[in-house]
């Protein structure tokens, strides 16, 4: 989705994607504000139970969603160019990534729990797990959305290729990126 | 394709940096590095709108989406900079 020279009329992909995309942004600001509020209510308590949390961990997560995106951009200008092939190697690559995302954060969920005793009763993993949890049901989706646009590409033997799928799936990939742009710092740097 | 590349590279090192000074953990931990949290956060804020306008394509429209993007943008920044300013750490008493 390089940025054209000239101004389109109207949004990327569909416009009542962006609905979605606006709302599910929103919904998580709104958590986002209310976790930075209740925060400073217990800050000992918060900052003892972060101390837990792998910032290798989540730094690596961030890296690995900043090259899906990269992907997925490369994804999106090879099929703009009608190029299908390299198209198809590239969606097949930001899917793994996904599942290099997940299987990363199962594996932070899964260390979480042998080492903090009823992590789940404790207020800063509430918060937590349902921020990362909700956020790892977006990639979920996500994974869903991009192997319907692997399938759709592989059945394509010309170019004619529905560009609006193509652009609603990437750019619910990058929001989804967006929204961990924005967890990240707030429950591992600060 | 090379402009987004290169976007795709600041927001790399915009990582980078957010890392490297968010690793002040006994600063951040005692709430004593409000200046660090909301470097951290408008670090954050600018790679989402990095995001919104070059990879999701917001820039290369005009009108309502871009604005509503930017505002967005500014309010969910504001809000997470603001909460620790206008209630400092210990200034809230919740009953559980």
């Amino acid at each position: 989705m390089n940025q054209p020279s000239t101004i389109r009329q109207s949004a990327p992909g569909e416009s009542s994607a962006w609905v979605l995309y606006l709302g599910d942004m929103s919904v998580f600001a709104l958590f986002l504000a209310t976790y930075s509020f209740y925060k400073q209510a217990s800050p000992d308590a918060f900052a003892e139970a972060q101390s837990f949390l792998s910032r290798n961990t989540g730094s690596l997560n961030t890296f690995v969603l900043l090259l899906s995106s990269l992907t997925m951009l490369i994804t999106v200008d090879n099929l703009k160019r009608g190029l299908l092939v390299p198209a198809r190697l590239f969606t097949a690559i930001t899917i793994l990534f996904g599942m290099v995302f997940i299987g990363i954060k199962v594996h932070e969920y899964s260390l979480l729990l042998s080492k903090v005793e009823e992590a789940i009763r404790v207020e800063f993993f509430t918060y937590y797990f349902m921020l990362t949890g909700l956020h790892l049901l977006h990639i979920l989706v996500g994974m869903g959305l991009l192997i319907s646009l692997l399938w759709h590409i592989s059945t394509r033997m010309s170019s004619v290729v529905d560009m609006r799928f193509v652009e609603v799936t990437a750019c619910y990939w990058h929001m989804v990126d967006l929204l961990w742009l924005i967890i990240f710092p707030l429950l591992y740097l600060t | 394709m090379r402009k987004t590349t290169l976007i795709w590279l600041v927001l790399i090192i915009a990582t980078i940096y957010s890392m490297k000074i968010g690793q002040d953990q006994h600063a951040l931990s005692r709430g004593e590095a409000p200046w660090l949290h909301t470097q951290i956060i408008a670090i954050a804020m600018f790679k989402a709108r990095m995001v919104l306008i070059h990879f999701m394509g917001v820039g290369a429209t005009g009108g309502a989406l871009r604005y509503v993007c930017e505002a967005w943008v500014l309010i969910v920044g504001g809000a997470l900079i603001g909460i620790p300013m206008l209630w400092p750490h210990g200034s809230i008493a919740l009953t559980h």
